[in-house]
């Protein structure tokens, strides 16, 4: 058994007013490492004894509430939060007293993790309520939306930022089939999206596979930071239409290396498709970097297409060299450190690699 | 030890179970964004994985693909050059990157001065590498901008290590949600260590994280620098320690390489230097033992405090506020900013970005150590705000703001009178004068007045005052004679050279336009010469050198030769009053109106 020490009697007792602290009734209680350790153990296990004996929220609740020790109370407040962290809606008595905690001014105080002559809240107990709170809210609001096919598209309709639209997305994961098939339904299939579209039939996809082949059509035609998402998507879960994503990416080169990394994933082999993107401003140093990393030929290849290329599509065939590391890569890189398409600076840099 | 790296986390636990209750086996725990069970931290939000693009993105690049990026920048842009620094214990090229042009001299005021930011020095604190490599994106896209990026690329030497713990930071993307927890020697039940959490180098260390002998195991390089090394309780000499401080100062060749980026930066002309960490939303300020330094540092912190929180609302509607905290003066701990601040006496600093407490702030649930793990939907948002907000702080420690030239323009369109302020070496300007006519009493000129920066914020190509800085959109400028007869120039009717498809001087809104009529005051022209009495301020609130004759520059831990209105050197500036011009009585202009006849 772990001793709890109470913390009023081993704490330093330093009373904290850091000077970053930005909140000014915020007066934490400076505990040391060791003391936080006890004490947060001692709260785990106080509250995951009560929750393993089967006590009801409220009477876990009214137990912390009772805790004369305030750091320890805030200790087992945090343990409490913890626990609720896997419960899919919560009970009523425990809304209630996140709507209290919500307000917590935080009491216990450790050393920064940089700077340990510096007290930092230990628990953020105020956040973490707020959290929670925010979490069921939406959840409950989902869960009506998700049973609202209407009220569902009129969330959507909202638009990205809004906290309808965020409610409406967390929604799709627990809407039907026939919703979802329904929401997509609204798509404009093969034009530019609008906004929060690409969010919305991504969203439709990662919750049922049914869907994935809606991902090329995010990439062509959705925002970037969905497209992306969309790439991601399709890289983890190795989807059976990976080349037309790899291709779809590729045609879109603002996103990024994701692409070039769907379209290995999907077969194509670096020396298919990475020399003609050495140019790209987008693509061409993760083209040089796959290459470095894949190309059999690149050797030869840089030898054969490097006095011909751009400026833009040497540098990339350099920086392939560079990056390959061999003794081989070396020789030819001091062989290209003398042409005279480089600058002096490039010439500079090229022999710093040698 | 053995037989637990054979038998992996099995035996562990079973040693936990065996063992008493103070003595605490090495579990892996696992980072993810619900609990599902087992040994879970539960962030609430899907953990970071490292992604292969050289190209930013929402979220955190693959060390490979980072270094791809610089070394790609280094070769395309002219703006970037590269240098390796050193290598890191496990023989991994350092690199550091200096962003500016090719010749070290300013503009107008001699050599360059310099800056030097360290990223990625601990390796969990993956923000610091896309912070620091946000520097030098933002230079090489914002290259031609005829403002602020150009002010800075001829005006600023400017040295970024963008990755400074390069063995520690790949360790961490390998393992990009698994940690072990149970042999912290401070806080063994719930300090995550190694995998996704490791901060130390790679000394003694394998990349393995099933062996666990050496996990807890590396040095704390950010506790590994004079001139406090080791003086301190806050760090230690237990090697299992996070804060383990190495056998002697300088120990690693992480640390050493810094050193090289500072003689890379030019060691004689460095004005700043940040080491960026994650996390608490704080500036961690070195303060020594010369007070004109520390408040210059704290002007210029106020400045990154008020800029990055009215940035930030300006354009997410969230203030993030970045306070000072200063040490105390003459202790330390062994951090890289006070062997910066002490040695070279300048502004130096630790930036622990944000979060302010944990990622509960983004919608996380407060799991454990979850202030280390930016939410990937956070990463574009800081890394640009980040390089706007340390461009202004670039743009302001160039130093403070100078007149370099005037002019008065007839209405026919010529210059009757020019000055312009050129360097002449050895700290020193000399003006040069063109002196076609005097100003005629009542006759109409157009004022213009150039500084040496840009000296208002461009909105959209519109100057106004930079987020959560208070500086009066004109310059205040006053003729005075000798006998304190004087005549104010209404510049609120004047502008800033520099809008679109407007011409302008170097730099857009570093040139004021104004027109006003010579006074016909009898008081005004008794001398036969005025006194241009110039009041302005950058766009930091810097107040101008009020004698452009000295230039200014940074000297043992503090400006020298920015003087105030008086002529005294001070830190403050004030109003320049180095340009008179001439100016006719009545029977004089008469004559030269008959000259301007012939």
């Amino acid at each position: 058994m772990k001793r709890f020490i109470p913390v009023a009697l081993c704490a330093l007792a330093a009373i904290a007013t850091a000077g970053f602290e930005q909140e000014p009734r915020a007066r934490l209680v400076s505990v040391s490492e060791h003391d936080y350790v006890e004490l947060t153990a001692a709260a785990k296990q106080r509250v995951a004894t009560m929750a393993g004996r089967g006590e009801a929220p409220a009477t876990v609740i009214n137990a912390i509430r009772a805790v004369p020790d305030s750091l320890a109370r805030e200790a087992q407040w945090s343990a409490w939060l913890d626990s609720l962290k896997a419960a899919h809606l919560l009970d009523p008595v425990e809304i209630e007293t996140l709507e209290t905690l919500a307000g917590h001014s935080a009491q216990v105080g450790i050393p920064h993790h940089e700077f340990p002559s510096r007290t930092v809240p230990a628990f953020q107990v105020a956040n973490r309520a707020q959290v929670l709170m925010a979490r069921d809210t939406a959840r409950r609001r989902a869960v009506e939306l998700a049973d609202s096919p209407e009220q569902l598209t009129a969330a959507l309709d909202d638009g990205p930022g809004s906290q309808e639209f965020a409610t409406g997305l967390l929604a799709l994961e627990i809407a039907s089939s026939a919703t979802l098939s329904e929401v997509v339904s609204r798509y404009r299939f093969g034009q530019p999206a609008q906004a929060g579209d690409a969010q919305v039939v991504l969203k439709v996809a990662k919750t049922d596979a049914a869907f994935m082949y809606l991902l090329p059509e995010i990439i062509e035609f959705g925002d970037v930071a969905s497209a992306r998402n969309a790439i991601r998507v399709a890289v983890d879960g190795r989807v059976a239409m990976l080349p037309e994503v790899a291709a779809k990416a590729l045609d879109r080169p603002e996103l990024g290396g994701l692409a070039l990394t769907a379209a290995q994933r999907a077969g194509m082999h670096p020396d298919r498709f990475c020399w003609g993107l050495l140019d790209n401003p987008s693509l061409g140093a993760d083209a040089a970097r796959l290459l470095a990393a894949h190309s059999a030929e690149l050797i030869d290849e840089v030898r054969h297409r490097v006095e011909s290329a751009s400026r833009p599509a040497r540098m990339r065939m350099l920086l392939a060299l560079k990056l390959r590391d061999s003794e081989e890569a070396r020789e030819l890189l001091a062989e290209l450190a003398g042409a005279s398409w480089l600058t002096d600076q490039q010439r500079r840099e090229v022999r710093a690699w040698l | 030890m053995a037989l637990i790296r054979r038998s992996g986390t099995f035996a562990i636990c079973m040693l936990a179970a065996i063992c008493g209750s103070y003595v605490y086996a090495q579990v892996e725990f696992r980072y993810t964004e619900e609990a599902n069970g087992g040994n879970q931290f539960v962030l609430g939000y899907p953990p970071p994985e490292p992604v292969d693009s050289a190209v930013p993105l929402d979220g955190f690049r693959a060390y490979s693909s980072l270094h791809a990026r610089h070394q790609d920048l280094m070769l395309q842009s002219e703006r970037v050059t590269g240098e390796i620094i050193g290598s890191t214990i496990l023989g991994r090229e350092i690199w550091a990157y200096a962003i500016g042009d090719e010749d070290s001299q300013t503009i107008n005021a001699g050599p360059e001065s310099s800056a030097l930011i360290n990223g990625g020095i601990h390796a969990r604190e993956w923000g610091t590498p896309e912070l620091t490599t946000g520097l030098i994106e933002a230079a090489v896209e914002n290259a031609g901008d005829s403002y602020l990026y150009d002010f800075l690329n001829d005006n600023v030497h400017f040295v970024v290590v963008p990755v400074n713990n390069v063995d520690g930071f790949v360790q961490t993307q390998r393992y990009p949600t698994r940690v072990l927890v149970g042999a912290d020697p401070n806080a063994p039940q719930s300090s995550p260590r190694d995998g996704r959490m490791r901060r130390k180098n790679m000394r003694d260390v394998d990349e393995q994280l099933a062996t666990l002998g050496d996990h807890l195991l590396g040095i704390d390089l950010n506790r590994n620098n004079e001139p406090f090394w080791a003086l301190s309780a806050s760090s230690s000499s237990n090697r299992d320690s996070l804060v383990y401080h190495g056998t002697n100062s300088f120990s690693e060749p992480e640390t050493r390489a810094l050193m090289a980026a500072a003689e890379l930066a030019g060691e004689q002309r460095l004005r700043w230097y940040e080491d960026v960490h994650s996390f608490t939303q704080v500036l961690f300020s070195v303060r020594t033992f010369k007070p004109r330094r520390n408040a210059i540092q704290s002007q210029l912190l106020s400045s990154f405090t008020r800029f990055h929180d009215a940035l930030s609302i300006e354009r997410h509607d969230v203030s993030r506020v970045y306070p000072e905290g200063p040490n105390s003066i003459g202790s330390g701990i062994g951090v890289t900013a006070e062997y910066f601040g002490y040695e070279y006496e300048i502004p130096s600093w630790t930036l622990e970005i944000e979060p302010r407490q944990s990622a509960a702030e983004y919608g996380g649930l407060g799991a454990e150590h979850d202030g280390f793990i930016l939410p990937d939907s956070e990463v574009a948002r800081l890394r640009e705000d980040m390089a706007l907000t340390h461009a202004l702080l670039a743009y302001r420690q160039a130093g403070p703001p100078s007149v370099a030239a005037l002019e008065l323009i007839d209405s026919r369109g010529t210059v009757v009178h020019a000055a312009r302020w050129h360097y002449a070496g050895d700290g020193l300007r000399e003006l040069a004068l063109i002196e076609n006519e005097p100003l005629l009493p009542g006759f109409e000129y157009t004022l213009r007045v150039s500084f040496d920066k840009p000296m208002r914020w461009a909105d959209d190509g519109v100057p106004r005052q930079a987020p959560g800085h208070q500086v009066p959109l004109e310059p205040a400028i006053v003729l005075r004679t000798e006998s304190g007869g004087s005549h104010a120039v209404d510049t609120a009717a004047g502008n800033w050279l520099g809008a679109p498809d407007e011409p302008f001087v170097h730099y857009r809104f570093d040139t004021f336009e104004t027109k006003f009529i010579a006074p016909l005051d009898p008081v005004m022209f008794e001398s036969g010469q005025l006194t241009m009495e110039i009041d302005a301020e950058d766009f930091t609130e810097q107040r101008l050198d009020a004698d452009p004759a000295t230039v200014v520059d940074w000297q043992q831990g503090a400006w020298r030769g920015y003087e105030n209105s008086s002529g005294q050197p001070r830190d403050s500036g004030g109003t320049d009053s180095t340009l008179t011009v001439r100016i006719a009585e009545p029977w004089e202009a008469r004559l030269w109106l008959l000259r301007r006849g012939r």
